[in-house]
């Protein structure tokens, strides 16, 4: 795990310094080591900042080249498969001198070309430069787990692990005049939005060539996630996740660095602390955090699980002061604004100081398996379309949040469902916060509408394609990926493992999803090994004392906006994650904390 | 993003889950193919079927897709009021052509694409079938054989719009790996490990007498004067008319030892059944293109295939597998006797060559050029 910076410019010439001081503005997320790479006669710069896990010796450091020094990689993340491509490679006469995933890239990108990617297993950002052909090649993982933004102009190109990089060599970047707008309706940037203008993310599962000579530019997909059946039974489907799902675990734990869990007591990071057991033996690392208040810890879940696997477990314990006295240094952490990611905060600093450098989390499970109130939800979003537009209308009267959004539902699309479920101000208060027409944000919406064939899934499928690819892809990932960064924590994902995923899509929606128990594919998969009291309980969402806390903070001159909505955070109208959405988006003006 | 205005697209036809056959094994591949480049946002694709009543969901989601269960008046009605509503309609079979020729009536704007496979377009076409040859926008044609034979009874049809498209191996077929005789099979025919086994897979229709299955019984009935060592399976259904016949032919070139009839063969025990042979033989004389052949391909075994009909497509001119006359029993004979006595055949080779020819990804582009052409 690492970061990673880059310029190709023939107008500017990058040099040392500047490649440097882009590297370093992301230094939180590779502590380990550093290397650039300077080519003059392509007016090419590479940075490479690194966390190091696997190889930890000094010939794991980057940027790496091959024997013959035709290829020039920056490689962000981890592939879990790199051993069997390795071996596939020996076989092939290939040679190596480290034992690090990065230097089988190269060579499998020197045997396969850029169908390499659709061998890895793992997730990943990575640049690579091929001096025999003149080609740049930057290409992302199939779920777009590890970030890589980029600017491409004017036969320009500049590429990044963080949007912060580019405002570091150039303050004065513009920004995207449209952000706040979007951050307010979806409580974060969906992509391609970012901050900054002409700044997007790579898509996830592509790759993009240009060819250094022409600046002639092709992006291919290599990755698609299908929805592409092939198991009809139920016992099928459950005896390849458990395989499967056992195998990813397993895969996930390759490292030569200390490797623990996040162990909340739900059900999936119970799951994957029983499958993890048996591979580390008694070196089972798990670690939670509790806040203030009793009454919402989890500790009753999390004790069955340590008891059963032994697990060293650690709980850490926020309090209201620490929270506040963290405030800045989240906000810093944020490379780009989310309504949430509090959170990942503590918990990844704190698995730091547990002494770990690599944790599992158990995200992307409820957006497989089918976790969320959104897939019971579906079926009455469904019947609210056949409703006349003037009903939509009335929804605006409500005086809370909640029920304002039915207004989204006027859509009648798959990204109007999201917006109901997820959305955070409906335009017209928006319109009102940053003094703009609700024409605009309507506009703006438009711009953002999901594929048509979103609209011909089955309502479950949609639910799962729009939690997974906009909701999962643009506010968990991301949080999850800054958050552990500045840390210095790598967080690894077995659930998004491309195998798992792949199986997942493969079965029907009759098999995947039941109404009477959320995830009942993963529970009767492991039914021997997971405890009946951690999926048969009373329901409790993820609830923080965020409500009370969050009045700490509040903007140096209160303007009559903020003195609404804190007058609504007290009298329950709004949620304590809208008012911080808000506080979030006014980055001109400064914070007071009370 | 914005949405982008996608190319609405209609595909009409006949069977692709409720028979199996080339058609129907084209057609679910067309099928797959339409439903990926949706996923892909280039296009939005829709289905109908006069026979089918669900699509299996591997190959095309429900929600895209309309069957008709036979009901073909009302399939032929709701067909044409819907397809107005598409930019392009695609018209499955000939058979179709009414439907195909009313929408291009009302609605001349809307683009007719006509899919053509074999024998039902090697003849003179009258009435709407001729009439939605000359006004279709493109036809589709499975081989170079078909184009030809198009051209040649329909004069004046503009051959620039005739699209040559071939048949793919399913995307779903499994691929082997290792190319040994499945045992259960051996077993099951009781079949020594020393013989040769020569494969024939077809329905066994009586009124389509252009296979070739009854050539070969000649043929090797001339290939016993100079070995024995040898098995002929015939797999796939057989009308009892052409069971009849076939038989009739075996008792007369006493043929009893040398040649089983199989019966018709689950789809899942297919492949297993081109790994039992030594080689995929098929002199017809209709074949529109010959799916089978690539089948028998993907598993690494040789072809003999005629040389009068799509089978020319199939084995890219004779690059792929043996091109013989159908007509001539001797020529039969000699292929048959040169192929068994190879040494050495690369089945990993032969897979890989007729999956550059034919994969389904491959497939899937000249699907994408012809509807963005």
């Amino acid at each position: 795990m690492c970061r990673i910076a880059g310029i190709i410019s023939k107008k500017i010439k990058p040099n040392e310094a500047l490649i440097t001081q882009m590297r370093d503005s992301m230094q939180h997320g590779g502590p380990d080591g550093c290397g650039v790479y300077i080519n003059e006669e392509l007016g090419l710069a590479f940075g490479h900042r690194r966390l190091a896990l696997i190889d930890l010796s000094p010939l794991g450091i980057q940027p790496m080249m091959d024997k013959e020094e035709r290829i020039v990689i920056i490689f962000n993340g981890e592939i879990y498969n790199y051993q069997e491509i390795k071996d596939k490679l020996l076989a092939k006469g290939y040679s190596f001198k480290s034992s690090s995933d990065t230097e089988v890239i190269i060579y499998a990108y020197i045997e396969w070309g850029t169908d390499c990617f659709q061998h890895f297993n793992g997730m990943f950002a990575l640049v690579l430069l091929d001096k025999l052909t003149n080609k740049l090649i930057l290409a992302r993982d199939h779920a777009g787990i590890k970030p890589l933004y980029y600017y491409l102009k004017n036969n320009e190109l500049y590429f990044a692990s963080e949007v912060r990089a580019f405002k570091t060599i150039n303050p004065s970047w513009q920004e995207n005049t449209d952000w706040k707008k979007y951050f307010l309706l979806f409580g974060h940037l969906p992509e391609p939005v970012t901050t900054l203008q002409d700044i997007q993310p790579l898509q996830k599962g592509s790759f993009l060539e240009i060819d250094l000579n022409t600046w002639y530019t092709r992006q291919e997909t290599f990755h698609k996630l299908y929805y592409n059946y092939t198991i009809y039974k139920e016992e099928e489907a459950l005896s390849l996740i458990k395989e499967t799902l056992q195998k990813a675990v397993q895969r996930h734990l390759i490292s030569d660095a200390p490797i623990g869990l996040f162990l909340s007591g739900g059900i999936d990071s119970s799951l994957l602390t029983l499958i993890a057991q048996p591979f580390v033996n008694n070196n089972l690392h798990t670690l939670s955090i509790v806040f203030d208040n009793e009454k919402f810890s989890e500790k009753q879940y999390q004790n069955i699980i340590i008891q059963k696997t032994k697990a060293q477990h650690k709980s850490f314990l926020v309090t209201e002061n620490e929270f506040k006295q963290s405030i800045p240094d989240i906000i810093n952490a944020m490379d780009q604004p989310s309504n949430d990611g509090i959170n990942s905060y503590f918990i990844c600093k704190y698995a730091r100081q547990y002494g770990l450098t690599a944790v599992l989390s158990g995200l992307g499970a409820d957006e497989l398996f089918g976790g969320y109130q959104s897939f019971n939800r579906t079926k009455t979003v469904g019947m609210v379309n056949w409703l006349p537009e003037f009903m939509f209308e009335v929804a605006n009267i409500f005086p809370d949040d909640r029920r304002k959004k039915i207004n989204f539902l006027q859509l009648k699309d798959a990204l109007g469902e999201y917006l109901f479920n997820r959305g955070f101000f409906v335009p017209a208060q928006i319109a009102q916060l940053l003094d703009c027409t609700e024409r605009e944000l309507y506009n703006l919406i438009d711009d953002a509408r999901l594929p048509l064939f979103t609209e011909k899934l089955i309502p479950l499928e949609k639910v799962s394609y729009i939690e997974t690819n906009l909701y999962m892809q643009n506010q968990l990932l991301k949080d999850t990926d800054y958050m552990s960064m500045w840390h210095s924590l790598e967080v690894r994902v077995p659930f998004l493992d491309k195998d798992l995923m792949n199986l997942v899509y493969s079965i029907v929606p009759e098999v995947r999803y039941n109404a009477n128990q959320i995830k009942h594919l993963l529970i009767k998969a492991f039914k021997n090994e997971l405890p009946e009291a951690i999926w048969n309980r009373p329901k409790q969402g993820f609830v923080f004392p965020f409500e009370m806390w969050m009045k700490h903070i509040q903007l140096q001159d209160n303007d009559k906006r903020t003195k609404t909505l804190l007058k609504g955070l007290d009298n329950g109208n709004v949620h304590w994650s809208r008012y911080w959405c808000y506080i979030l988006s006014q980055t001109d003006k400064k914070l007071k904390l009370n | 993003m914005r949405r982008k205005e996608l190319p609405s697209i209609l595909f009409l036809y006949l069977t692709g889950f409720s028979f199996t056959g080339g058609i129907e094994k084209f057609n679910r591949s067309f099928l797959k193919a339409l439903h990926e480049l949706s996923v892909d946002d280039l296009i939005d694709a829709d289905a109908f079927s006069s026979y089918d009543h669900q699509p299996d969901e591997k190959y095309f989601p429900r929600l895209r897709f309309k069957g008709f269960y036979g009901n073909r008046g009302f399939f032929v009605l709701y067909a044409i009021i819907k397809a107005l509503r598409y930019n392009t309609v695609i018209i499955g079979h000939i058979n179709l052509s009414l439907i195909g020729y009313i929408i291009k009536k009302i609605k001349p704007s809307v683009r007719i694409i006509l899919i053509t496979h074999g024998i039902e377009v090697w003849r003179e076409q009258t009435g709407s079938k001729k009439k939605l040859l000359l006004l279709a926008d493109n036809i589709v044609s499975v081989s170079n054989f078909t184009k030809q034979q198009l051209l040649q009874y329909n004069l004046g049809l503009d051959e620039q719009k005739i699209k040559i498209f071939p048949n793919t191996i399913d995307p779903y077929f499994k691929l082997p790996t290792l190319f040994t005789k499945p045992n259960y099979l051996l077993n099951r025919y009781n079949i020594p490990a020393n013989k040769k086994v020569l494969l024939t897979v077809t329905r066994m229709a009586y009124s389509e007498k252009y296979k070739g299955y009854d050539d070969v019984i000649e043929a090797l009935s001339l290939l016993k004067n100079t070995r024995n060592d040898f098995v002929y399976l015939i797999c796939g259904k057989a009308e009892n008319q052409e069971q009849e016949r076939i038989e009739a032919i075996i008792n007369q070139y006493q043929m009893w030892d040398y040649v089983k009839l199989i019966g018709y063969v689950n789809d899942n025990e297919l492949n297993d059944h081109y790994l039992l042979s030594d080689v995929f033989i098929m002199p017809s004389k209709k074949e529109g293109f010959g799916i089978v052949f690539i089948e028998a391909l993907a598993c690494g075994r040789p072809v003999i295939a005629g040389n009068k009909d799509g089978s020319i497509d199939a084995l890219q001119n004779g690059k792929l597998g043996r091109l013989v006359d159908p007509d001539n029993i001797n020529e039969l004979e000699k292929a048959i006797a040169d192929t068994l006595a190879l040494q050495h055949i690369n089945s990993f080779t032969l897979q890989q060559e007729v999956l550059r020819a034919f994969d389904f990804k491959q497939y899937k582009t000249r699907l994408k050029k012809l509807l963005f052409a």
